[in-house]
């Protein structure tokens, strides 16, 4: 059936970029800032693999292929980055907790204290996790993605992927009620 | 046998199909324990949104915008404005909205009248409905209002049976896509997912895309007879999309 939905202007149209490539990457843009900061524990560490895919995706663009959607793409370019990343700092053995520790702030656009507190939380039951597992939440619990989307992206089995989503909520609520009873 | 996690995972997630979520929701009111561990599943989606959303709308680092102006892109000429301009729209509703959910669950008031007092859905009769806001915008907002605050209509149709029902993307709790139908009433909500797609669609074939399957499949379950048109939805909307006022009008 035809869903007549309704017309939204392209905001990035009054961004003024004619190049259509540049056009999606903006439109995209949101979604990988918000995929950084869930798979990375600081913001200046978010910041820069945002800035770090972006240079990735613009000088090989030509490898692109028009067929695939640009945000899985992008998507898998900034989770592999992101991997490099971490194991390169496991290498020197440099937790990747420890070095975003003091940058572990909520957001600033976040209300109240008591919503900062909240988010911190979060942030600090997601630094347990595994990369893997952590990856899986950002693309589906946290980016909305489908299960077949964010399977597809990583290369893995659905049943792979329920199956560290499953271990990540049990951790992730595990270490947030923690939390609220180390509030009270 | 009780519903596993595994499948009320996946329910939350949007990935269920129509005859699975509905059977979930049925169960519901039965039984007071899978509510419980369903609102746990949802208010951890919430949470992960909340911590992780603000970040789409805030302005560029600096050396991204540099990196996007040699492309082409104009943002450096006042800095905060154009950066807010591909700011998700419906994000501030969402947001406010899980805001204030989210601090009476974590400060004090349960988790259930949280739900209650915050929450578009409530159970009525073993039926999930649209409340609060959501109720309000599948009644008064039209397909059209591309500006409206809290749920976006995207479709309005007749079912077979002569039903109006109103596709929507609620932007609560994440970006919601669903199918409620009116009855008795009340907005009766028949499928609901969260939809991929979290920024702003442009024209008819991407937001259609951006539907979840489930939510798709339900609308096609639901057979519609005829999409509305911006008046006969003006016009359904004054009889308060009652069947009878309607199918009387037309013949």
């Amino acid at each position: 059936m035809e869903l007549a939905a309704r017309d939204v202007t392209p905001s990035t149209a009054k961004l003024g970029s004619g190049d259509p490539f540049v056009r999606q990457m903006m439109d995209l843009l949101p979604r990988l800032r918000r995929f950084a900061r869930a798979l990375t524990q600081a913001n200046s560490d978010a910041d820069d693999l945002v800035q770090l895919t972006v240079e990735k995706c613009l000088r090989e663009r030509a490898q692109w292929a028009d067929g695939t959607k640009l945000d899985s793409w992008m998507f898998t370019a900034m989770r592999n980055a992101w991997i490099d990343e971490t194991r390169m700092r496991s290498r020197r053995r440099e937790s990747v907790a420890d070095a975003g520790e003091a940058e572990l702030v909520a957001d600033r656009s976040v209300a109240s204290e008591e919503l900062k507190v909240q988010a911190m939380s979060i942030q600090s039951a997601m630094a347990a996790l595994p990369n893997e597992q952590r990856v899986a939440v950002a693309l589906v619990l946290v980016d909305g993605m489908s299960y077949q989307e964010a399977a597809d992206l990583l290369g893995i089995p659905e049943g792979t992927l329920t199956s560290r989503l499953s271990r990540a909520r049990a951790t992730l609520l595990s270490k947030l009620n923690e939390g609220r009873h180390g509030h009270h | 046998m009780g519903i596993t996690d595994q499948l009320l995972m996946a329910y939350v997630d949007g990935e269920l199909s129509p005859d699975l979520a509905a059977l979930i929701l049925s169960r519901m009111d039965k039984e007071p324990d899978l509510l419980e561990r369903l609102e746990q599943h949802q208010r951890l989606r919430s949470q992960l949104s909340a911590a992780y959303g603000p970040v789409m709308g805030e302005p560029l680092p600096p050396d991204l915008a540099a990196l996007l102006a040699r492309e082409g892109v104009k943002v450096g000429a006042s800095k905060a404005k154009p950066v807010r301009a591909f700011a998700f729209h419906g994000l501030d509703t969402s947001w406010q909205m899980w805001a204030a959910a989210a601090a009476a669950a974590v400060f004090g008031v349960g988790v259930s009248q949280a739900m209650h007092m915050n929450d578009p859905l409530t159970l009525s009769g073993g039926r999930i409905v649209a409340s609060g806001a959501l109720a309000n915008s599948l009644e008064h907002s039209l397909a059209a209002d591309t500006s409206a605050s809290g749920a976006k209509i995207m479709a309005s149709f007749e079912d077979r049976s002569g039903r109006y029902c109103r596709v929507f993307e609620a932007a609560v709790g994440g970006h919601q896509g669903g199918v409620a139908c009116k009855n008795d009433g009340r907005w009766a909500v028949v499928a609901l997912a969260n939809s991929a797609a979290s920024e702003p669609s442009s024209g008819y074939r991407q937001a259609a895309s951006a539907m979840p399957a489930s939510v798709v499949a339900a609308v096609e379950e639901l057979q519609p007879s005829n999409v509305l048109t911006p008046e006969q939805e003006r016009q359904a909307r004054t009889q308060q999309w009652r069947v009878s006022a309607t199918a009387a009008s037309k013949s």
